[in-house]
């Protein structure tokens, strides 16, 4: 008890003596206090600042990520890496593979594509109108040679095949014959007339053909060295001739 | 009739301060900072150093002025952040030791010696800078801010029996020698 009498003095002692002394403050400190807080506020600003411009350029990529996929073409697209067969009909579209096995429902009126990789190669078809949609193609073996492949098409299909790689402003075409002044050639009447020069061999038999046949009859009727039409349209008609029966040939 | 405002209380002085008024800052800072330079200076030695931890206190009192509640008091709150500044800097500077032991009773050990209570403020600011920085550590915190053993063992990062030796051991060393001031000032046996 004696003890802690004593310790508690000796604590009493310093707590009285100390707990109200006061130092003197050198006459600069003030000063260099108000320097260090004017300091941490420009510090701060800084952070503050840097923190805004973060927020926002992540605000601007979100914005700019959104509206790039947003805006994206809906086109439905299948991609199909290893596939046996690819059959398609007017209400829906399936793929058979070996490893799976993909279906999409009826297309509305839609342009759908179907992008067929096999052996490094690449087919798209492309598909306006689902009601047209009557060509069947069936891959079965890539080692057969081109030329003895055979394709079922009319001139309507193969029109509507080629539809797609004209683009918006090749859709009016000039017709430059010397025996008459140039006009505009609506996308209709070339339409028509392409049928009505198709059709002439091949829509009223639906005959079948090999690929390298379909592609110098076309020629031979469309001539395209001396045809009216524009050089152009006919490059396009006359690649995608090609492609597709190649691709074909190669995939059947 | 124009009434002037002759008293302004430290509530609206820290609510202007808290608005990094500069003005209010700088009356706080003119009525608190002689005490807390000496808060300071009972644990740092070197008087420089001691107003530059006070100086780096008072950074800290003005930019977390939000986090004050009105509750207690305000020297108390500026007391507790200046005597924490202090020790992390001690800390920091690896000078604080303490050696863990403790006799078995060690009130029982405690020397006995009469105390001359009219001790001189800078003779025991002395003797308390003689202390080893351990000793005089757990004895302020312990005797002068009022800190209870848990709190100077959290503080400090020791177990409260190193706190409890800590302090048996600098009062021992201070009642020895205040005791040898008395004989030499009065010649009291």
């Amino acid at each position: 008890m004696k003890n802690n009498m004593e310790s508690n003095n000796i604590d009493e002692i310093f707590k009285n003596s100390l707990e109200t002394k006061e130092g003197k403050v050198s006459d600069g400190a003030w000063n260099r206090l108000e320097f260090m807080l004017d300091d941490f506020e420009i510090k701060k600003k800084k952070r503050r600042n840097r923190l805004l411009f973060f927020a926002a350029s992540i605000a601007i990529l979100l914005f700019v990520g959104v509206f790039h996929f947003s805006s994206s073409p809906t086109k439905k697209q299948l991609k199909i890496v290893e596939k046996k067969e690819t059959l398609i009909d007017s209400n829906s579209i399936q793929i058979s593979s070996n490893k799976e096995i993909q279906k999409i429902d009826p297309i509305k009126n839609e342009i759908s594509k179907i992008e067929i990789h096999k052996n490094q190669k690449i087919v798209e078809i492309p598909i306006e109108n689902p009601e047209l949609m009557e060509v069947q193609i069936s891959i079965k073996d890539t080692n057969i040679v081109a030329n003895k492949k055979t394709i079922n098409i009319e001139a309507e299909k193969l029109l509507a095949l080629v539809e797609d790689e004209i683009s918006e402003e090749e859709k009016n075409y000039t017709i430059k014959n010397p025996l008459t002044e140039n006009r505009v050639l609506t996308r209709k009447m070339l339409d028509s007339i392409l049928v009505a020069e198709l059709d002439f061999n091949f829509k009223s038999t639906g005959i079948q053909i090999d690929a390298e046949t379909l592609l110098a009859e076309i020629e031979t009727e469309i001539d395209f060295d001396n045809s009216i039409l524009d050089k152009s349209v006919l490059g396009i008609i006359k690649e995608k001739i090609k492609k597709l029966t190649t691709a074909v040939a190669s995939n059947d | 009739m124009k009434i002037i405002k002759l008293h302004i209380t430290d509530k609206e002085l820290i609510r202007d301060a808290i608005k990094n008024k500069r003005s209010a800052q700088k009356k706080l800072f003119d009525k608190y900072a002689p005490k807390m330079l000496s808060v300071c200076r009972r644990y740092i030695h070197d008087i420089h150093i001691a107003e530059e931890l006070m100086l780096q206190g008072f950074m800290k009192v003005f930019t977390s002025l939000n986090s004050f509640q009105f509750n207690g008091s305000f020297e108390g709150w500026i007391r507790r952040i200046m005597v924490n500044h202090c020790i992390s800097y001690l800390r920091k500077k690896e000078k604080l030791v303490f050696v863990e032991s403790l006799p078995e009773n060690p009130h029982l050990e405690e020397t006995d010696e009469k105390i001359d209570a009219k001790q001189n403020a800078e003779f025991l600011q002395k003797i308390i800078d003689e202390l080893p920085e351990g000793y005089k550590t757990v004895f302020m915190l312990f005797a002068v801010e009022g800190y209870k053993h848990k709190e100077i063992a959290e503080t400090l990062g020791i177990t409260e029996n190193t706190s409890k030796s800590q302090l048996y051991k600098a009062r021992n060393i201070l009642k020895s020698k205040i005791k040898s001031q008395n004989e030499k000032q009065y010649g009291i046996q």
